[in-house]
């Protein structure tokens, strides 16, 4: 683990100024662009909050997956297409699904230190739209979103051979994830037999469960551990892939 | 001696085409073993599969005693690998991929720092160690390889052209370092720099095709073809006919036509009389007669048709 986020680090510290810069810029544009305009078209939620208070979990669970996509990409599909890194990796003694874990929980770091800096910017624009205990728990909940969906990342860069059809495939996560997973419209607007699909799709359920502990007060075990178990059989699964794929 | 690496009937197939066909061998802990043959040979996946890249798909690998497909976690921290091609994280600076490579190994940074300091001198790293890696010359990079493979301290040591891409400078340094090394580690490497393998002189195992053609030391390897002398003779003009009818010649063994000159291989000296008396009066210009080196062994067509008559 410490290799990893050590690792982790010298990316960051090698990059300095694009990562501050991206830091600044992903956060405000997507809170810009998103809430600043459907605010005005769903002026409120169907219980009755402010637009921007409750699309806020939904927009850090969606930068959280932004912010994912890329250092999953590099580690997963650019390195290994490129014979990088992950040769000496796997030659090493640690398990393969270790090495999924690793890589992947090194990111998340990156990605909570920019969804902080995101926060203090929602705060800035949108002031009195989330307390203290409503920040952690949306950290919470999007690293959670992100760990999910970084898995998903994961194995569509080990499946795949071409950048073009990553490409494809991210793009149709991408919409998935921004208009499928109820984090910026909610599934009540949807037909009713769309809307019962769409709340059970493990994504899906990440949002339903911040929002119920957010705005309700209410721990949400079954859409809180159902991810989780996604999430750790993914693991094993990417572990198994990256074996494969690695010919070991 | 105890055995550092052993192969029992070791396979390894592409689709139908055999890459190491039933390989059984051991080595010797502490020894330096050179691969080299053609290109396909199969070189560099027997390397592979050493080192636990690639598993082979009947057979058994061991090394120290353990099976590496039953052991795989304990064996891994015994063996380090210098692949062929640079494999860096172009955006870590050296040290900082040695370091987080070695990290997977062993928890001492301090140890690791040590050992990359004291190989990184040998090598003569300098300051290229804190620059980025997509910025240094691939000869350097492959350089660091070794340090990075050092940097954990393997009991075996497996490299794929250990001194590709480097200049003469780098590839004395390097040189230097593997005989150091030897006795204390066990080596196997391939290369296509056969004057350096004729030098480090330990153990080569030529391979053909995916089997162990020779294997031996140097000296042993030519043994079998002391009697050999590899003939050049320059004629006025080397016709096709005059061509030949000197390949006719029985002892004349693997013919070649460079321009007017004449190269084959001939067990003794007296075959330059019988060439020639062949010749029926062409005017020979030069006659040059060399005792056989590595490459020639390697001539894929001597070693078949001159080490089996």
């Amino acid at each position: 683990m410490r290799a990893f986020i050590l690792r982790r680090w010298w990316l960051i510290r090698n990059r300095l100024i694009s990562t501050i810069a991206f830091a600044l810029i992903i956060p405000s544009v997507l809170t810009l662009l998103t809430v600043l305009g459907i605010k005005n078209v769903i002026i409120r939620s169907i219980n009755g909050q402010p637009y921007e208070m409750w699309v806020m979990p939904g927009l850090f669970m969606f930068m959280a997956a932004i912010l994912i996509i890329p250092l999953i990409y590099r580690d997963f599909f650019d390195l290994r297409i490129h014979h990088k890194v992950l040769i000496p990796m796997v030659l090493s003694p640690v398990r393969k699904s270790n090495i999924v874990l690793n890589i992947l929980f090194s990111s998340l770091l990156e990605v909570i230190f920019i969804i902080i800096i995101g926060l203090i910017i929602y705060s800035a624009i949108f002031p009195h739209s989330f307390n203290f205990s409503q920040g952690v728990l949306t950290i919470f909940y999007s690293i959670l979103f992100a760990f999910l969906f970084g898995n998903i990342i994961i194995l569509v860069s080990l499946l795949t051979e071409r950048i073009s059809f990553f490409i494809y495939i991210i793009l149709i996560m991408l919409v998935i994830v921004m208009f499928g997973s109820g984090l910026f419209i909610e599934f009540d607007f949807y037909p009713v037999s769309m809307s019962n699909f769409l709340r059970y799709l493990p994504l899906s359920m990440v949002g339903i469960a911040g929002r119920t502990h957010l705005f309700q007060h209410t721990f949400d075990f079954f859409n809180t551990a159902t991810p989780v178990i996604m999430s750790v059989l993914l693991i094993l699964l990417n572990g198994f892939v990256l074996k494969r794929k690695m010919g070991q | 001696m105890e055995a550092s690496i052993t192969l029992k009937k070791v396979g390894k197939l592409f689709g139908d085409k055999t890459i190491l066909a039933n390989l059984t061998f051991g080595i010797e802990k502490g020894t330096l073993v050179a691969l080299v043959g053609d290109n396909d040979a199969g070189k560099s996946t027997l390397l592979k599969v050493l080192a636990g890249l690639e598993n082979p798909n009947y057979g058994s690998v061991f090394l120290h005693g353990l099976d590496t497909n039953k052991r795989r976690l304990e064996t891994r921290q015994t063996v380090a690998f210098v692949p062929h091609d640079i494999d860096f994280d172009p955006w870590l600076t050296l040290e900082q991929n040695i370091i987080f490579d070695a990290l997977l190994y062993e928890s001492h940074k301090e140890k690791i720092e040590s050992r990359i300091h004291e190989y990184g001198h040998a090598l003569d790293m300098g300051d290229f160690m804190y620059t980025m890696a997509g910025n240094v010359p691939h000869g350097i990079q492959k350089k660091a390889m070794i340090v990075r493979a050092l940097a954990h301290d393997p009991t075996i040591l497996i490299m794929d052209e250990p001194t590709a891409f480097m200049d003469a400078p780098s590839r004395r340094l390097v040189w230097d370092l593997i005989r150091k090394l030897k006795g204390s580690k066990t080596i196997v490497y391939s290369s296509q720099f056969l004057p350096e393998v004729e030098a480090a002189n330990d153990r080569i195992m030529v391979i053909h095709d995916g089997r162990v053609l020779l294997d031996g030391s140097l000296d042993k390897l030519l043994e079998s073809t002391l009697e050999y002398h590899q003939f050049a003779i320059e004629f006025e003009e080397l016709t096709d006919e005059l061509f030949a009818t000197l390949s006719g010649v029985p002892t004349v063994v693997n013919p070649m036509k460079i321009g007017n000159t004449l190269n084959f291989y001939g067990r003794s000296r007296k075959v330059f009389f019988e060439v020639l008396n062949a010749s029926t009066g062409a005017l020979m210009k030069d006659l040059s007669i060399q005792k056989l080196s590595l490459q020639d062994l390697l001539d894929s067509a001597f070693a078949q048709k001159g080490m089996n008559e």
